[in-house]
């Protein structure tokens, strides 16, 4: 794989060129396959953008988060990388980088928000109220279809800007590098290409993110819906977390602890409650109330508030369709925690789900309060804070409540 | 009782007065009577009303004819339909295409590049 970036005003151009051995189907860190659209992207930084250069461990650790699904064996970049970061990348993925020079990154002082304006990431900017965001705006590829145009970053990142704070926009095509299974970022991780490229400007020493206990230990999301304590993506010590930290911005997760029920609970309970939104679909006027993701949230949102679900989305609704089958879902922590809390689950879309998990107050009363461990890896400028937080809202989990966590789907 | 000791204690004058002030500030029986007639007429009058729309509606709906169907026009949509669907399909194929294309002058070009090199060398 040869990455090089090119530069016009504060557009940065990225292009891939594959070697041989390499193709277009890839394999994301989390096993999704994948399959590359086109081999050029760009990453738009905020007008005001200084004209000094990044690092080049910041470029080249920004193309890594698009390149690495198709990279087999070698990667060569367009600037020498740190041996640092080299071997970052020859330690997680097994890659020889080059070409190889030049001193590491050190650290700034400041910790970044990487902010989508979901329940997770708002939870982390209440808890963080100096913490300045990054927000990556989808824009149309110019050379890509957009067969979704019912995708509204435009109003997501509007709410963004709501939010009154120190808010730094970038946009970029590169999910449409994806063709299968849809544009996407290529790796969870290209969501920070904004962080990256602006943190030598902003003096960033760390960026945090909104992954909550399911992504973080359990394995949600797509990925194996078991407890990892050594989750590739997230953990620090994973091949991510190294790269990361290698480049000086290390992977901070302020909410790792806590469940999507509590980081909803801490959204909806700040003063950045009307900028909350998780719909991609909804406009200026709301969500649009009849996606999956919608309906997923209302059962956690209904669950916080201990109050009947309101959807009008019935269980022969396609996006309904998984919560009649038996489990195991992604996040089935949270339809457990749902089908325990909502008054009337039996009459929901979710009572088939209800009636196979069986999920009680008090059976899932451990997500309410944080895994010690979560803090235990925040990074040390930034631990005390979060545990003092932690502490004070939530508690910390006892050793039964820890089982819970470390033997999350090992047991039939 | 209760109203045996207020004759008794309050003089008729000034209950009078009091009486003669409450009344004025109430309607009388005869006026509620009245309200509830003219209330009673004007539901009845809006039934009527109702009961005229609702004959009129079904006439026009009898009366209202299927939207003419624009063979011609639904032709014309779904063939731009087909034709964008396609062209955006062909448009994945040769942005793959051009990928790979682009693999393969870079292993002609090293591969070149190499022959070159090993015939400068054995030269």
């Amino acid at each position: 794989m040869r990455l090089a970036w090119a530069r016009d005003g504060r557009d940065w151009r990225l292009r891939l060129r594959l070697d041989s051995g390499e193709g277009v189907a890839g394999v994301v860190t989390d096993g999704q396959a994948v399959e590359l659209a086109t081999d050029t992207c760009h990453v738009r930084l905020p007008d005001g953008t200084g004209p000094g250069e990044p690092h080049p461990d910041l470029l080249a650790l920004a193309a890594w988060t698009v390149a690495a699904p198709w990279t087999r064996g070698r990667v060569l970049f367009d600037r020498p990388v740190s041996d640092a970061l080299a071997g970052a990348l020859h330690d997680g993925w097994g890659v020889d980088a080059g070409p190889v020079g030049g001193t590491a990154r050190a650290p700034g002082e400041r910790l970044a928000i990487s902010y989508s304006g979901g329940a997770d990431s708002v939870a982390v900017a209440a808890l963080l109220p100096d913490a300045p965001l990054v927000h990556f705006q989808r824009v149309p590829h110019p050379r890509v279809p957009n067969r979704w145009t019912h995708y509204r970053s435009d109003v997501l990142a509007k709410l963004a800007r709501g939010t009154g704070r120190d808010v730094t926009v970038v946009r970029s095509d590169l999910e449409f590098m994806l063709r299968l299974p849809r544009p996407g970022y290529p790796e969870h991780h290209a969501v920070l290409a904004g962080a990256l490229l602006t943190a030598g400007e902003a003096d960033l020493g760390g960026v945090a993110l909104g992954y909550e206990i399911g992504s973080r230990w359990l394995g949600g999301g797509r990925y194996v819906h078991r407890y990892t304590p050594d989750n590739p993506m997230w953990s620090g010590h994973g091949k991510w977390g190294r790269a990361f930290a290698a480049v000086g911005l290390p992977l901070v997760l302020p909410v790792g602890g806590i469940s999507e029920a509590m980081t909803m609970r801490i959204a909806l309970g700040s003063e950045l409650r009307d900028q909350v939104r998780w719909c991609l679909r909804g406009d200026g006027s709301g969500p649009c109330g009849r996606c999956g993701k919608c309906l997923y949230k209302e059962l956690i949102q209904a669950a916080v508030e201990r109050r009947p679900l309101r959807t009008d989305i019935t269980a022969d609704r396609p996006v309904a369709k998984k919560w009649q089958q038996p489990p195991p879902y992604g996040g089935q922590e949270m339809i457990e925690y749902g089908c325990a809390h909502v008054p009337g689950i039996e009459k929901t879309p979710f009572a088939r789900a209800a009636e196979h998990l069986k999920a009680t107050v008090e059976s899932t009363r451990w997500l309410e309060r944080c895994y010690p461990p979560a803090v235990e890896e925040i990074p040390e400028p930034w631990r005390k804070g979060i545990e003092a937080i932690m502490a004070d809202r939530f508690g910390f989990m006892d050793a039964a409540d820890r089982l819970r966590v470390e033997s999350w789907g090992l047991r039939g | 009782m209760a109203r045996v000791v207020w004759r008794v204690l309050v003089p008729r004058r000034v209950l009078r007065a009091a009486l003669a002030r409450f009344d004025g500030r109430y309607v009388t029986r005869v006026e509620h009577r009245q309200d509830v007639r003219d209330a009673l007429w004007e539901v009845q009058a809006l039934k009527r009303e109702i009961a005229e729309l609702r004959r009129e509606v079904e006439h026009l709906r009898r009366q209202a004819k299927p939207p003419a169907v624009n063979g011609a026009l639904t032709a014309k949509v779904e063939d731009a339909h087909r034709l964008a669907t396609e062209a955006a399909s062909a448009v994945d194929h040769l942005l793959q295409a051009e990928v790979l294309l682009w693999q393969a002058v870079d292993g002609l070009r090293e591969d070149g590049e190499a022959g070159h090199g090993s015939r400068a060398t054995s030269s």
